[in-house]
Order: structure tokens, then sequence, then C-alpha cells
């Protein structure tokens, strides 16, 4: 019984609560229809990301899957991780609206603007005699 | 005549960005500054090389082996033109590439990729010269 602990204890676990966490790097830009992001997520495939929203935040968590191939390892530069961020949305957003895809390791958003707040061109009528 | 006044002053500026270009040449050759983080990990038989390159086109990943020098080429898209407003600006974009010395000789024929999740694999299996071999005792 003892022996067991040891070796359970003996070898680094790997879940997702002692992986360490960092912010993935991302782009956020606006058009007149929506605000897009687009998050380097690299490693994460699809049920490893988990997206939320919570009065004005959107926030995302995600895990990237460890496949630490077999043998040696001669070099690291980087090694599975856990990516969380927040962003703040705008009362312009439409929360009902917003889209993700996830693709080769780069979450797209889309947070469409409520239709009311997007900027408007007035049609001028031109007054004939 | 205010143009021309700029002109002339910016002149010595311009020289100190051209030297500044040419020294972070130098440091960085990898193009516009993206260094793809890479591990690499051995067994008797290859080498297992993961690039991280999430957001690369996998139409444009170039992959090749030079002697023992694994070369990697891609990439990324970046903010579309019609982006208005650029709140924040973290990844890089554009053309990257990265050379990896292996410590043994490689198979360059046997060499496979795979391309998933913005992870690159490369399988490089050692040439036969570079595995250990078993050598039997003559009695």
């Amino acid at each position: 019984m003892t022996t067991t602990i040891e070796r359970r204890e003996s070898k680094p676990a790997r879940t997702t609560a002692n992986l360490p966490t960092v912010t993935p790097r991302a782009d956020v830009w606006e058009t007149a229809e929506a605000a897009h992001l687009a998050i380097e997520l690299p490693g994460v495939p699809k049920d490893g990301l988990d997206l939320s929203i919570e009065s004005d935040r959107l926030t995302l968590t995600a895990t990237s899957k460890d496949v630490t191939p077999d043998g040696r390892e001669l070099r690291a530069e980087w090694r599975p991780t856990r990516y969380q961020r927040t962003f703040l949305l705008t009362e312009d957003a439409d929360k009902s609206g917003i889209e993700a895809a996830l693709r080769h390791g780069l979450l797209a958003i889309r947070i469409p603007r409520r239709a009311e707040k997007r900027p408007r061109s007035i049609p001028v009528s031109v007054a004939t005699d | 005549m205010m143009f021309l006044t700029q002109r002339d002053g910016l002149a010595p500026l311009g020289w100190l960005r051209d030297e500044m270009d040419r020294l972070f040449e130098c440091v960085t050759p990898q193009g516009d500054g993206f260094v793809a983080p890479l591990t690499l990990h051995e067994t008797e038989s290859a080498f297992e090389a993961r690039i991280a390159v999430a957001g690369a086109d996998p139409e444009k990943l170039e992959i090749g082996v030079e002697g023992n020098v694994l070369h990697v080429a891609g990439e990324r898209e970046g903010m579309p033109d019609d982006a208005q407003r650029r709140f924040t600006a973290e990844r890089f974009a554009g053309h990257f590439e990265r050379a990896l010395e292996l410590p043994a000789a490689v198979a360059a024929d046997e060499v496979q990729a795979h391309y998933r999740d913005g992870i690159l694999t490369v399988t490089l299996p050692k040439a036969a010269e570079a595995r250990p071999r078993r050598i039997t005792v003559q009695v």
C-alpha cells in the first residue's frame, strides 16, 4: 500500500492543474460591423477550448494537448500550456451573435456590433425644383 | 518649403535606421521577428521536431532537409486590410523561417511531416550510419 502511494507521488503528474498558465498572443481589431479577435493557441484541440461570457467579460480557457514524444529531450522551447485570457465587451457588442472558429491553432472570434450602434450613412435627398 | 526642411532634418535618422535594420538582420535571420519555438526529441532510430506555428497556412509550409539541417518556412496572415481600428497587435504576421541543426545525419528521403492544431511535427529517421549498431562478437 505504501509503495503504491510513493510510486504515484514520484511520477510527475501532468494534469491541467499544474500546467503553467500563460496569456496567449492576440490581435484585436474592429470594422464597422464587428470586432475581431485572432488568438494563438498552438496545440489546442477543439475539445481543449472553453469560451464563456459572463456579464461583460468574454473569457477563454484552453489547454494544449500533451503529446510528448518518446525519447530523449534535446530541446524544449515550448511545453504543454494552459492558456487564459479575458476580454471586456462594451455595450455595443451583440453577445448573442458571437461566432468562434478554431483552425490550425488560431482562434478567430467575431463579435458583431449591435445594429443600432453601427455607423449609418444617411441618404440625402436632393430637392429638385 | 516646410516639407523640404523636414526631409533634410530626417536624413541622419534615416541613416541610423538603416544601420539598426542591418544590426537586427544579423541577430534575427528569421525574417519578420518570429522565431517559431520548437522541441526536439531523439530516439535510437529517429529525431522528432515539433514546431509551434499557430495560424500558419498548411499550403504554404515548406520543409526541407539539407545534410543534417532541417529548414522550415511558412506564412502567417495578419490583420485584414479593412481593419479600421487596431487595438492589440501581438501576433507576428508574414513570412517566417527556421533552421535547426540535428546532432546526427538523417535519411532525407524518409522524413515525414504532419500538421495539426498549429503544431508541425517532423519525424526524421536517422541515416543508417548514425544508428546504434550491435556488434556480434565472434567466438
